[in-house]
């Protein structure tokens, strides 16, 4: 098993490899460079431009550059942010806390919601519960989060308006006197601040996941083994939840691995519309104005976590179900 | 991970056995019993018919503008006037209720009211009439024409059924020309996706060995990439070339789709992987069959059933793409319209609560992707001999 | 969403949100009484600050009188900062909180826009008009409780702005025809600063300069590893803000990236009001960091904030729902005048050629975009109103000079263009130009007049205007193909490759026409109608009128009475007008919401709501 995972990590070399060179390939594509936005300020000498523009390295050939950017990588050093003046690893680190929680939660909320939504779902087939609720994960699986995060800040901003005071709060992560509140009020902060941005990302696993588990509880109770089980007489409770569940909750334990994906780059764009102070916004920022050693260690952070999730799923799969065997 | 499952290129669809092949009839009979998906067909019917004669539904063109009716509530159809007489359907005109010309002229406080408060003028009545001559336009450029399916014969109102939007366009007519963008997306973009996919994974899985493990690495590594970002690095590079606005819409869709090859080509790869070592095929091998005709004759109908299901599922995940793009900016660029870019002012939420019907595009997306993805289920369940839904 | 920012207009602006008054003639109030118990309990009893800048209520302020200590006020700001290292900074959101920490020598007047005392108190121009000496004020300190020194200031400019391998605009702002002033300490109180030759702006770029803490700057100028001084990366976002000290009247205490800064009341600031108390009154303030204008707009409409940003006013688009809300909300909106902010239409009146003798502009084109007439006939076509109504709901006036209204420099008596579509045809008449049969305009040898228009697709407005500016030229049979592109592109286009026709985009402006002379002299790196490029611009000329301003330009940067410099920039205005190289369009008006809570709120064109910031008071306190 420990060679299995080591080779596959020595296996992301070359891909991450290619992946960055086109990445920065990509990236340089684009028209000007960062500092073009500066050309327009009229007190801005020609001069002082191109000192910049040197100093940054801007001026050299893509193949340098990259060769430069890459030599760095590899040794840890993700350098500095052209815009914030600042390590990038140190402007990350600043935010990942942020991203990290918005991850986990909506991680926990998919789980905790979708799998005894799908068990139910499953047992109570064709049931009105079980067809109401399914048509409603069918709606939201077609809502795009995008919408779903503009809908549910509407619905705030007329509570909030409503009562003249924010009852759910819009945008951001915590309060200003969040430093100074006792634990307990804490939390509460925290939750409130959770909400929207939580519930925007998730519906969609939600109802995603929710399908697959209600999908493998049905097929698994039209197994042989359950059919003998309640031939056997066992109350049907047993059967259900002693060996049915856990048999169709095996295979759902590899999508594990692709929510690790998710956790640092998945939800960039969404955390920018519903406002999270996350990785999201300064990777947006930085790419769209090229600020490059930020934009591509994000870039390189997504990749990476892609490659990741995979291995993770894959190593899962492996544990839960037992048949497979993973080839060194 | 809302955002990137949603993405074409990221949709892992669970590795399963092709479904046995059902005859035409069979299927169908299968898939009328879906009630829902029968009917999701049929909305998706009359979308996409709409979307072809966008021309004549729509009661203006795409960038028919009247400055003055910038943010214009949605008409009110009414059938009585205010003496309480029966008409047919017809509509007032909406006035705007302050005008702030006074508003800036002096220097000190502010006085008046700021526009954005509009009342019915109810002292002339429009009727509604059906094909009503009005702004001329070619049906798909080619057949000109100046009859509309509903509409207003007098100037001096106009009939805005979902009101105007930011400019003083008529967001029911966008709607219909924003249909050809957000609903067309994805069919372009398969149409690169299959043949590309297809071809490549059957080669990965139908000749194995290296050939295999080469292809298997690219397609690994192109599921690997950050999509959205590159996306948007991309699009940053577009803007080197001065592009007409359909140019740009083909462009988004060949990036999408070199995004989404690498997703289909992973499962059919698998899918004939395991096909391949079947005994038939092995069969017709011995018997001296090209490479060719084994391919053609026996592993690409096996996949075929697969590939229709994964068409109808994979694109509301275009959709979904192309109007986040448009959203952000970064699509399709107005005055031209697609759902994505009409829904743009939405972001500005205290703005929504002044003009709601800012959201109605939204409401569109969501309409086709629901109705696409019940009719990609109810083509699952009828391709598929043991029902699953 | 790439914020257009011109680096240095913009850092003016959030020095001058600080810009503090020294109105002598203000009547004092002495009818009202200062709570004195909340006053000792909150401020040091002894102000050791000689002689302490005086602060009487300002002119025409809500509840204007002496304050009560205490309270905290809660804005917000649409954007992150992106560093706390003032000399590196570039954009508004960095520059705003940063001003409320850092004094200069001196600093422009909120009301007038003229220069005046700060850290410095008084000052003096030797006749040779080149050397200023600086006396500061005795007995500053720094929030930590450190001294206030000549040495920083010196420190200030000869470690830091005039260190080459520090990358920042200030220095471009001081030098002189390429040279830099000599900065001298002649002792701890006296600080002697020497043009390499007579420079009437100086004094105002001076007030750019905020001045820096030595103490807390040690091993700034070390040079790291790749060759950098230390300071490029000192004070960045990930930086413990309380090390950093403060002379302005708040200090930080709290950042949280991308969510808010707190700040804490500065116990040694200098400035007192009338009364001799020292301020601010305010105990505390709080930047709520939101990630754009509509989350701002909620967190005030939902009772959040006290005042609706301090970087940025109130959108146009955003007025009607505001104003409905003024009553139940408890808050005024208060119009602050026009923006520093342009939008003009601009052709490309360049006639060089590239190395290869392929020249720039088409020059059947180039016949039409040097033609005045044709300028002005277009001038005339553009109907500014309905773009103020659509585009900002109302909530602008049309532009009429190079100078911005709210600039002292501003001449409002240059000629005008109204919309007038027969005027504008007139003068296409008089240049030889018809409409045909079919309504298309052809040129005096029968060309169709079509040009591209292109705009930065990131700004909304800008990309509404050329939409509607396509309409109106319609009208005159002018095919214009709209084209939008990343801002990049287009600063591409303008500056680099030159080819193109028209563009619709803004410079940021300020109160010193001087900040322009990149834009008008033409030789400039941003005369971008005529680009003067040495070794890509073959046969490039200036015509007339350009020499004309470029003379006035440098008359005017060495006159040093106000009055007649005024007189000179008028000039350059009048000639701006006439040749119309830019065909200005509007400029937005400022307003800002504030709850009504705050005594000595006088909001200004310049400062906009918070320029006094330290005399602010809560009326609502206990």
């Amino acid at each position: 098993m420990l060679r299995y995972i080591l080779k596959r990590l020595l296996q992301m070399v070359p891909k991450l490899i290619l992946i960055s060179m086109i990445t920065f390939g990509i990236s340089k594509l684009a028209p000007g460079d960062y500092l073009t936005q500066l050309e327009n300020n009229p007190t801005i000498s020609q001069r002082q431009i191109d000192a910049e523009r040197h100093r940054l390295g801007l001026d050299q050939p893509v193949a340098v550059q990259y060769v430069r950017w890459a030599e760095n990588f590899a040794t840890g050093n993700l350098g500095m942010s052209f815009d914030y003046h600042e390590r990038v690893s140190a402007l990350i680190w600043l935010r990942l806390k942020a991203t990290l929680l918005l991850g986990g939660c909506a991680m926990l909320f998919t789980w905790l919601i979708s799998l005894p939504l799908g068990i139910y779902m499953a047992v109570k087939q064709y049931s009105w519960f079980e067809k109401i609720a399914s048509s409603i994960t069918f709606l939201f699986l077609g809502v795009p989060d995008f919408f779903l995060g503009i809908l549910l800040l509407l619905a705030a901003a007329m509570a909030n308006q409503a009562f003249h005071h924010e009852v759910v709060p819009i945008g951001g992560m915590t309060s200003v006197n969040f430093a100074t509140e006792g634990l307990l009020a804490k939390a509460g902060d925290l939750a409130l601040h959770l909400v929207i941005p939580v519930v925007t990302v998730s519906i969609g696993s939600v109802a995603i996941l929710q399908r697959r588990m209600r999908g493998n509880l049905l097929d698994v109770l039209g197994e042989d083994y359950v059919r003998t089980a309640r031939a056997k007489g066992l109350p049907e409770r047993t059967v259900i939840y002693r060996h049915a569940v856990r048999n169709a909750l095996n295979p759902m334990i590899t999508l594990l691995g692709f929510d690790f994906a998710a956790l640092l780059s998945g939800y960039a764009v969404i955390e920018n519309i519903v406002g999270w102070p996350g990785l999201g916004q300064l990777m947006l920022d930085a790419l769209l104005r090229q600020d490059l050693n930020l934009a591509m260690a994000g870039l390189m952070i997504g990749a990476l976590m892609l490659l990741m999730g995979n291995l993770l799923a894959d190593v899962l799969l492996a544990f839960s179900d037992p048949r497979i065997r993973l080839e060194a | 991970m809302a955002t990137e499952t949603k993405l074409p290129a990221m949709e892992r669809p669970a590795e399963e056995l092709p479904p046995p092949i059902s005859s035409g009839r069979k299927v169908w009979r299968r898939f009328r019993r879906h009630k829902m998906a029968v009917f999701a067909m049929w909305v998706l019917g009359v979308l996409y018919s709409l979307m072809i004669f966008a021309d004549f539904f729509a009661p203006y063109t795409m960038t028919s503008v009247d400055r003055t009716r910038a943010y214009q509530p949605p008409a009110a159809i009414h059938l009585r006037d205010t003496k309480g007489h029966w008409h047919l359907p017809f509509i007032y005109n909406w006035k705007e209720t302050e005008d702030l010309q006074s508003l800036f002229t002096s220097t000190g406080p502010i006085s008046g009211v700021a526009i954005g408060g509009w009342h019915e003028d109810k002292s002339k009545r429009y009727p509604l009439h059906l094909f009503v001559q009005g702004e001329p336009y070619k049906l798909w450029g080619l057949i000109p024409s100046d009859i509309h399916f509903i509409g207003i014969t007098d100037p001096g109102t106009r009939f805005y059924l979902l009101g105007g939007d930011a400019s003083g366009r008529d967001l029911f007519s966008r709607l219909f020309f924003g249909a050809r963008v957000s609903l067309t997306v994805g069919l372009v973009a398969l149409a690169i996706v299959i043949p590309v996919g297809t071809i490549l994974g059957g080669i990965a899985g139908y000749f194995g060995g290296a050939v295999d493990t080469v292809l298997s690495w690219i397609i690994e590594t192109v599921l690997a990439f950050p999509t959205f970002y590159l996306l948007l690095a991309l699009f940053g590079a577009t803007y080197k070339w001065s592009l007409s606005s359909t140019q740009r819409f083909f462009l988004i869709t060949i990036l999408l789709s070199f995004l989404g090859w690498a997703g289909l080509a992973r499962v059919i790869r698998g899918m004939v992987l395991s096909l391949r070592s079947q005994e038939y095929v092995e069969a017709s091998r011995a018997a001296g069959a090209s490479h060719l005709w084994v391919i053609i004759k026996h592993l690409i109908p096996q996949t075929a059933s697969w590939i229709v299901i994964s068409i109808s599922l994979s694109i509301p995940g275009y959709i979904y793409a192309e109007s986040f793009l448009s959203l952000l900016g970064l699509g399709v660029q107005p005055p031209d319209a697609s759902w994505g870019n009409m829904l743009q002012p939405a972001l500005n939420v205290s703005d929504l609560l002044m003009h709601p019907w800012m959201l109605v595009p939204g409401v569109a997306i969501v309409v086709t992707t629901v109705a696409w993805n019940f009719f990609g289920d109810g083509l699952r369940d009828a391709f598929d001999s043991k029902t699953r839904l | 969403m790439i914020r257009h920012f011109a680096r240095r207009p913009m850092r003016a602006c959030a020095a001058v949100l600080l810009a503090s008054s020294l109105l002598a003639c203000a009547p004092q109030k002495a009818s009202v009484t200062s709570s004195a118990d909340t006053a000792t309990a909150a401020a040091p009893t002894k102000v050791d600050v000689e002689p302490p800048l005086v602060e009487p209520p300002p002119k025409d302020a809500v509840d204007p009188g002496i304050g009560k200590y205490g309270g905290t006020l809660t804005s917000a700001l649409v954007s992150d900062p992106k560093t706390f290292n003032i000399v590196l900074a570039q954009e508004t959101s960095s520059t705003t909180p940063l001003g409320f920490i850092f004094e200069s020598l001196v600093e422009p007047n909120y009301l007038t826009g003229e220069m005046q005392p700060d850290l410095a108190y008084k000052w003096t121009l030797a006749p040779d008009r080149e050397t200023y000496t600086f006396t500061l004020r005795k007995g500053l300190r720094w929030s930590d409780g450190a001294p206030l020194t000549a040495d920083d200031v010196a420190f200030t400019f000869n470690s830091i702005i005039f260190n080459r391998k520090i990358p920042t605009d200030l220095r471009d702002v001081l030098e002189v025809d390429g040279q830099l002033p000599t900065v001298k300490e002649l002792d701890p109180l006296h600080i002697q600063i020497k043009t390499p030759k007579p420079f009437a702006p100086f004094l105002r770029e001076l007030g750019a300069v905020s001045i820096l803490p030595k103490h807390a700057l040690l091993g700034a100028t070390k040079l790291d590893a790749q060759g950098n001084p230390e300071f490029n990366h000192m004070w960045g976002v990930s930086t413990n803000v309380r090390k950093i000290p403060a002379s302005g009247p708040f200090a930080f205490d709290r950042y949280v990236p991308a969510q808010y800064i707190v700040f804490k009341r500065n116990p040694y600031y200098f400035r007192v009001d009338s009364k001799g108390n020292r301020l601010p009154y305010l105990n505390k303030l709080v930047l709520e960091i939101v990630k754009d204008q509509n989350t701002g707009l909620l967190k005030f409409q939902s009772g959040e904030t006290d005042m609706l940003f301090v970087d940025a006013p109130l959108r146009g688009e955003d007025f009607a729902a505001m104003q409905k809300q003024e009553q139940a909300g408890n808050f005024t909106i208060y119009k602050a005048g026009p923006d520093f902010g342009t939008f003009f239409l601009c052709f490309n009146q360049n006639s060089g050629t590239d190395l290869q003798g392929h020249p720039y502009v088409n020059p059947v084109k180039l016949k039409w975009f040097r033609d005045v007439r044709f300028r002005q006939a277009l001038a005339h076509a553009i109907d500014k109103q309905s773009i103020i109504r659509n585009v900002f709901q109302g909530i602008a006036i049309p532009q009429i000079a190079a100078e911005s209204q709210t600039s002292p420099f501003y001449d409002p008596n240059v000629p005008t263009y109204d919309y007038n579509l027969t005027e504008a045809q007139n003068l296409l008449a008089k240049a030889g130009y018809k409409k045909d049969s079919r309504g298309v305009l052809r040129d005096s040898t029968g060309h169709r007049v079509a040009f591209t228009l292109y705009t930065n697709s990131e700004n909304n407005e800008r990309m509404q205007i050329a939409g509607m500016i396509v309409d109106d030229l319609k009208r005159l049979g002018i095919k214009v193909n709209f084209q939008p592109l990343t801002f990049n592109t287009m600063v591409e286009k303008t500056s680099t490759s030159l080819d193109w026709d028209a563009v619709l985009m803004g410079f940021t402006g300020g109160l010193e026409p001087e900040l322009g002379a990149n834009i008008w002299l033409s030789k400039g790196r941003l005369h971008m109608f005529n680009q003067y490029l040495p070794g890509r611009v073959k046969g490039w000329t200036a015509q007339p009128w350009e020499l004309q301003i470029d003379k006035l330009f440098e008359e005017g940067a060495t006159t040093f009475d106000e009055n007649k410099r005024k007189e000179v920039y008028d000039k350059y205005q009048v000639i701006a007008a006439k040749e119309l190289p830019y065909i200005y369009i509007v400029n937005r008006i400022q307003l800002y919401p504030v709850r009504n809570v705050f005594g000595n709120l006088a909001v200004t064109p310049i400062g906009g709501p918070v320029w006094n910031i330290w005399g602010l008071y809560r009326t609502d306190l206990k």
